[in-house]
Order: C-alpha cells, then sequence, then structure tokens
C-alpha cells in the first residue's frame, strides 16, 4: 500500500488543471456549479475543445484517438475534470456506443461512426427501457424483423434521455421472439429521421423537457446497422454496462458540489450552526468512504482481479451521495427552497425572481437528481446484484 | 381519549373528500400552470359556499366556529387529494390574526370579505436570513402622524400576488430577535411603494418576495397593540403547523396507497412487484411512517383544541414526525415507481413535491426537533 502518485503523475495533473482553468468556459462552471444542466450548443462546443486537445476520449484505446494514459492518470484526469466544474461529456456517443463500436462493430461501422463521436458532431441517444421494459430490460418487446437488406422496427422505447436532440440511437431491438429473452435481443444503429420514428417529450418533476417517448411504427433499418452477430445484442449491452462502471461512483462531482453546499451553507448563515456542520460532516465522511472503496477496487482491478459485486457498490453509494448532498443544499436554503420554476421561465424575467440567486439551481437538481437511484440499474436491482454475489 | 370522528366532522370529511379527490372538480386542485394565481379560485369560492372559509373562525365572527381537531379534517382530506390552495396562508394565518387581533370594523371589513371569499389576505412574515424565526424579523415601522410608514423587504409570502391585501409583519420596537416590539399591518397589495417579485412555488403554487419602500399607511392600518403582536403571531404560526401536520398526514396517507396500487399492477420479471419481499417491506416502512405522522397530526389537533399546557412543544414535535415523514414517504414513492415516478404526468411526483413544500414551510424535521429541545 501507498499513497502518493509519482512526480511525473503530479506534474500530469498540474497540465490538466491548467488547461481547464484556461478553458473552461465561466458559463458551463456556472451552470455546473448550480447543478443545471449544460445547454446542447455549449456541451458540443466544449466537446470539440476537448477534443481538439485529445482528451475527450481518455479511455479509449490509442488507435480509435485514445490517451494510453494509465489507471492513474485516468483517475487524476477525471478528478481534476469534475473539480474544475467541467460538465460530464455527453455519454451516449462517447462512454456507451464508441466502445461497442470500436470492440464488436464492422471495419465499415468504424469508419461510418466513430468520426461523428469524436468531433461531436453526431448526438446519440439510448434507445434501451421500454414501457414493460425496465429493470427487466431483457424483456424488452420493440419487434426488429429481417426483409432482405432491411429490419423493419416496430414498437416503443421510453425514458430516452435526450432523443429531441439526437441524430443516431443505439437501440435494443428483439429478432427472436422464440428463445429465451436474452437471446434473442439484437444492437441496431438507428438512423434518427427515419420515416416512422415519433419523438414525443415527456415532462419531468422538474417541469423540464429531457425525458422522451420514441415510437417506431414500420421503420426500415439497413442490415448493415447491426452490431455483431444477430440475437447476440445482450452480450453487447452487457459489455456497455461494465465500460460505464468506471463512472458510477461520481467521486469528483460529488465532491464539487460538497464545495457548494458549503459556499451556500456558508452564506445563509450556518457556517457555525453546529447541527448543519454535523449533517455535512455526515454526508462528507460518506464521500470520504466511498473514494477511498473507488481507489481500492482500481487498484484491484490493476493488479488483475475481477470485481463481481463492487460496481454495485459504487453506483448506490454514488447515488445516495449525489442525493443527500442536494437534499441538503435545498435545506441550506431554508424557505427560500420554496421557490421553483422552471429555466424558461427564470429566463423570461426581467426582474430577479424570489428566492434569490442562490436559489437557482439547487431545486432543479435536487428533483432531477431523485433519479439517481433509478436510472442504470435501481439501486434495489444493485442490491439485488450484491446479493446474488455474496449468496452464490 | 378518542381519535374517532364526530357525525358532523365524518360529513365534512367526506364532502372535502368530494372536492379533494376529484368527484366534484378534478384537473383545478392540483394543475401547475405557470400562468395565473397557482390556485383555483372557482375552487376556492366552492370553498366559501361550503362554507369552509369560515371553519376556524367564532361564530360571532361569521364563521363555522371550528376547533383546531376539525381544521385538521379539513386539512388533511385536502392532503388526500393535494389541493393545493392559499388556505394556510390565507385563512388560518392572516385570517385568525385579524380575528385575534383585529378591532370590530377590521374583522367586519376583512374577516367577513375572507370567509365570503371575496377578499383575500396574504401573510408576509418571513425575511431573508430569519430562518423560520419570526421574532427576527426587522422591518422598519415609522410613525408619520397619525399613521405609518413601512420599508423594508419580506420575502416568500405565499399567494400574494392575487390577495387584495396583505399582512405584514413589521417591528415598531426592540430588536431583531425580540418578541416584543413586533406590530402586524394591513397593507392594500397595490398601496404605492409595495412591488412584489412572484414566481411558482415547487409545489405549483405562488410564492412573493416584497420590497416595501416608504409605504405609508393611515392608523386604521394596524392590526392589534403596536409592539405587540408577536405573542399572537406565534400561536398562530404553530396552530397553521399543526394544520400543515394534518395535511401531511393526508399526503402520506395518499402517496402510500398510490404505491402499494402500483405494486401490485406493476409486472417484471414475470410477476407482479408487491410479490418481491424487499419491496413489500418497503412499503411497510412508508405505511409506519405515514401512519406516525397521521397519529401526531391527530394528537397536536386535540392537544391544541384543548389548550393543553404543551400544546405548543407538540407541535413541534408533531412537525419533526410529519416533515421526516413527509420526506421519506414522498421519496420512497417516487423510488417505488420508477420511471414514471419522475414524471410530471403521475400524481406521485407533484405529491411528493406538494409534501416538499410543507416540510420546507414551517422548517424540516431537524428544525422541529430543536425547536422541541428549546
Amino acid at each position: 500500500m501507498q499513497l502518493a502518485f509519482s512526480d511525473e503523475d503530479l506534474g500530469f495533473r498540474d497540465e490538466v488543471r491548467a488547461f481547464l482553468r484556461q478553458n473552461l468556459p465561466d458559463e458551463l462552471r456556472d451552470r455546473s456549479m448550480r447543478g443545471l444542466h449544460p445547454r446542447r450548443d455549449d456541451m458540443i462546443r466544449w466537446q470539440k475543445v476537448l477534443a481538439q486537445k485529445g482528451w475527450l476520449v481518455p479511455s479509449w484505446p490509442v488507435e480509435h484517438g485514445g490517451t494510453g494514459w494509465s489507471a492513474a492518470r485516468r483517475y487524476l484526469f477525471n478528478k481534476e475534470y469534475f473539480l474544475s466544474g467541467a460538465p460530464q461529456v455527453t455519454a451516449f456517443g462517447v462512454s456507451m456506443v464508441g466502445p461497442v463500436i470500436y470492440t464488436f462493430g464492422s471495419d465499415e461501422q468504424k469508419q461510418r461512426h466513430l468520426p461523428g463521436i469524436l468531433s461531436s458532431d453526431i448526438w446519440w441517444c439510448q434507445g434501451y427501457s421500454e414501457p414493460g421494459a425496465g429493470s427487466d430490460l431483457a424483456s424488452l418487446r420493440t419487434r426488429a424483423v429481417r426483409k432482405g437488406d432491411v429490419y423493419v422496427v416496430n414498437g416503443q422505447k421510453i425514458w430516452t434521455s435526450y432523443a429531441h436532440y439526437a441524430d443516431m440511437m443505439f437501440a435494443l431491438v428483439r429478432t427472436d421472439p422464440d428463445v429465451k429473452k436474452q437471446e434473442g435481443i439484437s444492437f441496431l444503429l438507428i438512423d434518427m429521421k427515419t420515416p416512422g420514428i415519433t419523438v414525443r417529450p415527456i415532462v419531468g418533476l422538474d417541469l423540464e423537457h429531457s425525458l422522451n417517448e420514441v415510437f417506431f411504427d414500420d421503420v426500415e433499418v439497413p442490415a448493415a446497422n447491426l452490431i455483431g452477430e444477430e440475437n447476440k445484442g445482450w452480450t453487447y449491452a452487457k459489455f456497455l454496462l461494465g465500460h460505464e462502471r468506471n463512472t458510477v461512483a461520481r467521486v469528483a462531482r460529488s465532491q464539487f458540489q460538497l464545495q457548494r453546499l458549503k459556499e451556500i451553507a456558508a452564506a445563509e448563515g450556518l457556517a457555525d450552526d453546529p447541527d448543519f456542520t454535523r449533517r455535512i460532516a455526515g454526508v462528507e465522511v460518506d464521500l470520504l468512504a466511498l473514494e477511498a472503496m473507488e481507489l481500492r477496487y482500481l487498484s484491484q482491478e490493476v493488479a488483475g482481479k475481477k470485481l463481481l459485486a463492487e460496481p454495485s457498490i459504487l453506483k448506490i453509494k454514488g447515488a445516495e451521495i449525489a442525493q443527500g448532498i442536494k437534499a441538503l443544499a435545498v435545506r441550506a436554503l431554508g424557505p427560500d427552497a420554496m421557490a421553483y420554476a422552471p429555466e424558461s421561465e427564470r429566463a423570461a424575467r426581467n426582474d430577479p425572481a424570489p428566492g434569490g440567486d442562490l436559489a437557482h439551481g439547487p431545486m432543479a437538481d435536487h428533483l432531477y437528481q431523485r433519479a439517481a437511484t433509478i436510472y442504470g440499474g435501481t439501486n434495489e436491482i444493485q442490491r439485488e446484484i450484491i446479493a446474488k454475489t455474496l449468496l452464490r | 381519549m378518542d381519535f374517532e370522528l364526530s357525525e358532523e366532522q365524518t360529513l365534512l370529511r367526506e364532502s372535502v373528500l368530494r372536492f379533494a379527490r376529484g368527484e366534484v372538480a378534478d384537473a383545478p386542485l392540483s394543475k401547475d400552470a405557470p400562468s395565473g394565481p397557482g390556485y383555483s379560485p372557482d375552487i376556492w369560492r366552492n370553498f366559501a359556499e361550503m362554507g369552509w372559509l369560515g371553519l376556524p373562525f367564532a361564530e360571532e365572527n361569521g364563521g363555522l366556529g371550528g376547533s383546531p381537531i376539525d381544521v385538521a379534517v379539513l386539512m388533511e382530506a385536502l392532503g388526500e387529494g393535494l389541493s393545493r390552495s392559499p388556505y394556510l396562508s390565507s385563512i388560518l394565518m392572516a385570517g385568525r390574526l385579524v380575528e385575534t387581533l383585529g378591532d370590530a370594523r377590521q374583522r367586519g371589513e376583512w374577516l367577513a370579505g375572507a370567509i365570503a371569499g371575496g377578499r383575500r389576505l396574504a401573510f408576509a412574515w418571513m425575511e431573508r436570513g430569519a430562518r423560520y424565526d419570526f421574532r427576527k424579523t426587522a422591518l422598519r415601522v415609522e410613525r408619520k402622524g397619525d399613521g405609518f410608514v413601512l420599508s423594508g423587504e419580506n420575502s416568500m409570502a405565499l399567494f400574494a400576488e392575487t390577495a387584495q391585501a396583505i399582512l405584514i409583519l413589521a417591528r415598531s420596537g426592540g430588536e431583531a430577535g425580540d418578541e416584543a416590539g413586533l406590530s402586524l399591518f394591513l397593507a392594500p397589495t397595490d398601496a404605492r411603494g409595495v412591488t412584489l417579485r412572484t414566481a411558482r412555488s415547487v409545489d405549483g403554487g405562488r410564492v412573493s418576495d416584497i420590497v416595501l419602500e416608504g409605504v405609508e399607511l393611515g392608523p386604521d392600518a394596524l392590526i392589534g397593540p403596536e409592539g405587540g403582536a408577536g405573542e399572537a403571531v406565534g400561536r398562530a404560526l404553530d396552530l397553521a403547523m399543526i394544520a400543515a401536520c394534518a395535511e401531511i398526514a393526508g399526503l402520506t396517507r395518499r402517496v402510500v396507497e398510490m404505491t402499494r396500487e402500483y405494486l401490485k399492477t406493476r409486472r417484471q420479471f414475470g410477476a407482479a412487484l408487491s410479490t418481491n419481499q424487499v419491496l413489500g417491506h418497503r412499503l411497510a416502512d412508508m405505511f409506519i411512517a405515514a401512519e406516525e405522522a397521521k397519529s401526531m397530526a391527530d394528537m397536536a389537533a386535540m392537544k391544541a383544541a384543548e389548550e393543553a399546557d404543551d400544546w405548543r412543544g407538540f407541535a413541534a414535535a408533531a412537525m419533526a414526525k410529519c416533515a421526516a415523514a413527509g420526506e421519506f414517504v414522498g421519496a420512497e414513492g417516487v423510488q417505488l415507481h420508477g420511471g414514471v415516478g419522475m414524471t410530471d404526468e403521475l400524481q406521485v411526483g407533484r405529491f411528493y413535491k406538494r409534501l416538499f413544500f410543507l416540510t420546507t414551510l414551517f422548517g424540516d424535521a431537524e428544525l422541529n426537533l430543536r425547536r422541541f429541545a428549546a
């Protein structure tokens, strides 16, 4: 066991820190600090800045644009990145479908789709959940029937984040209804402009539109857009989930939000309040434990140990801590937390909104963070995974 | 000791539930629109016709002479229907203070109008930074001739923009933090020097920050003794807090019911979610919390009705429990609904937000534990 990073790694960390300080736009930092989602165009511009520096896809293989960094450097980068207030890179292309394409896609698919991800010119969305297939994702029923050179797709997806921005969707579809449910699923890339696709908004608790329903009515998808083999889609989906693992703990993002919580508490006169200080300390210690766990698992992975239940621990605690920090932030605001309107209404005003400037953001994020224990495998499903691993 | 409702209370509950559960009017109760007053004036008129706006007031003032228990019956039923309205702030806070402290002419003008539904009052008792302690009010009053001039800022006044007048808590003397020295003034909402900044509240109602710049009021604007309103304000707020506990009891009961229905209906992995023991236990914990809230809300209302020696301390204990239950049941309700719980379309999310609002209006569980300990 050894705590310190090498001097070279620390030099690398300083370089990352300096780059972010010089290049991250204030507007993006301000929105991160408030817990507000970055705007689409700002995000694309920022991702292009990262891409130019060569830091958009650090963990990709070098031949596809990755950095070849060691685990320690990836960790340091990730931490500096989020502590600077930089927004999480849109995951659908970079962390989800990209790795699936370079791992299982054909050469033609790699040439066709990876450049759009690396340039951030193509926005992807994820077509997984369905009204009847949430936690039980493998029971999905959106049907794809092969007819000559195309798959004809019929069905419905739901909870599709930013489908209204998307140029492309990667979707799990049922290609064989007569076998064990995991064995009849395929992984398709679908152009969102194809006739027969309807995107319908879902307004969230926060009164904002980020989620959608997507309907498929005789949508013809070229058979060339099938990833890997027909009926092997579940394997690719599981690979993708494994790839997401590295970010589920969201330690640095929570550290950044913890800092903001302390600022709000101080501005609200709570810095010397022993009760409130103790509540903040509670979540801070949870976060320290999460970081220690994450580092320990990282080191185990480097040492070649296969992780089983551990990623689920990170997901559970990561989500609960993110929620806990926001719950305290809205409590720190006291009565001002009662005011909440979606951003469009706030932006339309020409006077300051009730509740003051500090109250702009925390409630939106508090409401949105309720989803953190639901998406990407609910905390109940994660506990099920841990229990099964322990009791096997 | 009797927790059962009287025949009259049962009738009251049933008639409120007919409104609240949508048999009389559906959407307007909970609909959350970006413009408009944030509540349904039509339903408010119905409330007046049913006599509910006069429920807590004495018969000689035109009310029904209802006790805190009757008010709790009404509030709980409103909670079950997610019926956001200005009842807490306009009737149970401002109305009660005008009844308690106003003279015969003020009662005749404002209380009668409030009971009839034609003239609504808002109550401005919060200041930024005071954090729920009305004794920290600093808004300044100066004498001018036989009248008054008010200057300062107030925050988070509920449904103030569409009220005809605002009951304003101000400081005539003493220091911020003193209960002595506080006065109440009734100012027309459109009085010169009054500026309101209004926005939605998280539950879809309206909150206003209010700026008063040299607002000149006549001698008849003073409600109650100059510098001596603090005691009555504290009592009115505690009574309103007990009423909010009853609403939380109604809201949490409904969240438990709708979560139960969802677990029984929603199927994953080839079976209803209700067959999953873990989820069953989660529902059981929600039910336990809702039962605690209901029991404490009832007990607090009974203590207040009897003016028991400890009724005010008990009010804090009740809110400590109800706020904790409200946060817990609301969050678990959303969680157990999964994705659909995150939508504006499903009722459970709106219950969650109303519960957040009510567990914020009088301080959260921690703050009320402190109040209880004090």
